[in-house]
């Protein structure tokens, strides 16, 4: 089953380096150009099926200004689920653009 | 404390369960706030509601049990649905019940709705079967009121509502399983080919082993056929009784496992069970009130009433029980640490 959008950003976001949950809502926010908009609530609730999954770890805590900060870092399993659907995708595009350029140049010789 | 603080923690407070998770979420609220925002917007209110409610439903295993009762849901009604269409194609037509285009009646558009929801359901098990699902529910419910507008027999209730019962539980198993690399709950996942092909197994099933021994599918135009009358007060507790037993097994061999989820599968099947039995109880309730041997209108909805209300406040007392119990958390991450195999997805 390909990953949904939302969650394919968050195992990206944290394939660079643990992130907090602030830091992940902006990481995704910039990783899709704005798309995005994870919400709190939204993004703890990928974050448990993740750790239940296996696929996302918590990395350490902080207190910064009084409020606690927990950091999340990619598992294993989650660097090869991120490593599988990327090469899925990757597939997909190549043949995409394949087509593509087949009727750009089918189109073009038409002219 | 800010009072932007003060009513994000209560409202954390009210809709997650307790846990050191509720601290990180109000800390993240406060960073992701604009300056000088007093009160959480009320987009902030349904995402911190919606995110505890499904917080509280994965807790409690609900989510994967549900997804099983609805592989077992989409099975049967798949089954009844082919049973139903041969017997819209093959019943002979009267004076009184002149048909409906090469059906007995607008019930035949009814069951090609539920049999194209199991076709879509093997190609793409996800969103389109939700709305090839949702399309067949409305046909359900929408067959009384347009037979009754244009004057056309059509299926009867306790027909219609144990389909509409198994099509409502069936949507669940159109909500992804959990991702990730799953051991041996992934061979009962929803998503896997084999389990996909099983409700169009089923829709054979009744055809092979009970149309077409019995003769309904060569019978001459002329000779009465099988009509949902005669078939459905056999069939229906039938498949009531299936479904039952094969939920209780399926539990049963979870539990062996330590996979608790067919609980939740049973409890989930109560509402569909309890339609399939819907004409039994009600003849009976007749039987026992008034002496007469066919079921009353009364009895069948007064039961159908009962059965729509007792099945789903049985499951939301589970969950109310279930919540209350003490669930042991990893302090740093919020996941299950009891018992290390339940961190696998559907457990």
């Amino acid at each position: 089953m390909p990953l949904r959008e939302p969650t394919f950003l968050i195992l990206t976001a944290l394939a660079g380096e643990p992130l907090h949950g602030y830091g992940l809502i902006a990481e995704v926010d910039r990783l899709s150009e704005g798309r995005i908009a994870l919400r709190p609530g939204t993004l703890y609730g990928a974050l448990d099926r993740l750790t239940d999954a296996g696929l996302v770890e918590a990395d350490r805590e902080e207190t910064v200004d009084g409020r606690l900060r927990r950091y999340y870092r990619l598992s294993t399993p989650g660097a090869t689920v991120l490593a599988e659907e990327t090469e899925r995708m990757r597939r997909n595009v190549e043949a995409a653009s394949s087509r593509l350029r087949v009727r750009a140049e089918l189109a073009g010789g038409m002219v | 404390m800010t009072d932007l603080e003060r009513h994000y923690a209560r409202l954390v407070r009210w809709f997650y369960p307790a846990g050191p998770r509720q601290a990180e979420i109000v800390g993240t609220y406060l960073e992701f706030a604009a300056p000088g925002r007093r009160r959480p917007a009320f987009a902030d209110v349904t995402d911190l509601a919606a995110g505890g409610l499904r917080e509280r439903v994965r807790a409690t295993g609900l989510e994967a049990g549900a997804r099983l009762a609805g592989v077992l849901s989409l099975i049967m009604l798949t089954a009844l649905a082919t049973g139903w269409f041969v017997v819209e194609v093959t019943t002979p037509t009267t004076v009184y019940c002149p048909g409906f285009g090469p059906f007995l009646s607008p019930g035949g558009v009814v069951w090609t709705a539920w049999l194209l929801a199991a076709v879509t359901h093997v190609l793409s098990p996800g969103r389109w079967t939700r709305h090839a699902i949702g399309a067949a529910l409305l046909f359900t419910a929408a067959v009384v009121p347009v037979a009754a507008l244009l004057g056309q027999y059509r299926p009867p209730l306790f027909v219609l509502l144990p389909q509409f019962a198994l099509g409502v539980v069936a949507l669940a198993a159109t909500v992804p399983a959990p991702i990730g690399a799953v051991p041996g709950p992934r061979r009962l996942s929803s998503s896997s080919l084999w389990v996909r092909l099983l409700p169009i197994a089923a829709g054979v099933a009744p055809v092979l082993g009970w149309l077409v021994p019995a003769g309904y599918l060569n019978q001459p135009a002329d000779t009465p056929g099988a009509d949902y009358r005669w078939a459905a007060p056999v069939l229906l507790p039938t498949a009531g009784a299936v479904l039952l037993i094969a939920a209780l097994l399926l539990a049963i061999g979870l539990a062996v496992r330590e996979d608790y989820r067919g609980g939740w599968t049973l409890l989930a099947l109560g509402a569909p069970i309890g339609m399939l039995l819907l004409d039994t109880i009600a003849r009976n309730v007749t039987s026992v009130a008034a002496g007469a041997p066919n079921a009353t209108y009364a009895a069948l909805a007064g039961s159908a009433l009962v059965i729509a209300i007792v099945a789903p406040a049985l499951l939301l007392l589970a969950l109310t029980l279930r919540r209350r119990s003490p669930v042991t958390r990893c302090d740093a991450c919020g996941a299950r640490v009891s018992r290390p195999e339940r961190t696998r997805p559907g457990r």
